[in-house]
């Protein structure tokens, strides 16, 4: 099973990164058709901040494999984690996500714990929200009583479709209004 | 086809595409290939589809993905992108209630797409089922 790493952010929040299947398989077994010449990919990889040194390691294990499983982990941290989060760390299971921007972590790593005051405003949001969905079912309900006077449009557009001169027209209004 | 038959009509026999070829797009006498189909610029080039916790399901080069906070979501291409102009659509199932989220892409670079759903009060995943991720573009 692959696992999960969790990083500490700048903010005092917790990023998780998953690493996925795909990359899992292949820098084990390689054979991934590279976009480019191999040159090319390391050389974009380069472009886009990654060092050197890794960007051969990486695209060298897409053509061949060969990665241990602490090698992989290691690569998916330097290619995927951000340069101003600290601490990575392998974890096997994670907290409920009940109050997930109430996570915090340390900067200097250390398990996860909930901020009581971020939490505070995660549950305020999702009571405003759970409200919010409330008053649109109220006027959904509402609209529904109104469907009676829909009911009084049809016959009306029958008429203005059926109008020829714009007195009959100007003369084609719901009744009682 | 057979040999026999293009010697016969004085033919050359059929010929894959290059990746030049398939990346230009152009060509109506080569043949495509299963290893070089991927280079067309039409093609898609990364897909993920993951849930709330950003844990994928299933994925065609991707590396990682980051789960940034609430509604917050990174997918982490395996081979990036050749710069940030590449074009990505989102989309996710939704689970209960009323339908009064959105989707929407919060972050490009070439190695990562960055994407969160809202509702009127803000971020929101409350009833996100899975999210879809895709991405055309060169690499």
């Amino acid at each position: 099973m692959i696992r999960s790493i969790v990083c500490s952010r700048p903010d005092g929040g917790v990023s998780v990164l998953h690493p996925t299947e795909y990359a899992y398989a292949r820098t084990k077994g390689g054979g991934l058709n590279l976009p480019y010449p191999r040159q090319m990919c390391i050389d974009n990889m380069v472009k886009n901040g990654k060092r050197p040194g890794f960007a051969k390691r990486w695209v060298d294990t897409a053509i061949s494999g060969g990665m241990t499983d602490a090698e992989f982990y290691e690569a998916i941290i330097e290619k995927d984690m951000p340069k101003n989060y600290s601490a990575p760390e392998l974890v096997s299971c994670l907290p409920d996500r009940w109050f997930r921007n109430a996570w915090k972590r340390s900067h200097n790593g250390g398990p996860i714990y909930i901020d009581l005051a971020r939490a505070k405003t995660v549950q305020a949001q999702r009571i405003d929200r759970f409200l919010e969905g409330k008053m649109l079912n109220k006027a959904e309900s509402l609209l529904a009583e109104l469907d009676d006077s829909w009911a009084d449009i049809v016959p009306l557009i029958q008429q203005i479709k059926r109008a020829r001169s714009l007195e009959e027209l100007r003369t084609i209004w719901p009744k009682g209004h | 086809m057979d040999r026999t038959l293009f010697r016969t009509l004085n033919q050359r026999p059929p010929v894959a595409a290059t990746q030049a070829e398939q990346e230009t797009g152009t060509s109506a006498t080569v043949f495509v290939t299963p290893g070089r189909q991927q280079y067309h610029p039409s093609s898609v080039k990364g897909w993920v589809k993951h849930d709330v916790s950003a844990t994928a399901q299933a994925t065609y080069n991707v590396g990682s993905m980051t789960d940034n906070g609430s509604a917050d979501w990174s997918t982490n291409w395996d081979v990036d992108f050749s710069s940030a102009n590449y074009s990505a659509w989102m989309g996710f199932t939704y689970t209960a209630g009323n339908f009064n989220r959105m989707i929407a892409a919060r972050g490009q670079t070439a190695a990562t797409l960055q994407v969160a759903t809202f509702s009127t009060g803000g971020a929101d995943e409350g009833n996100v089922g899975a999210i879809f991720i895709g991405a055309s573009g060169d690499q």
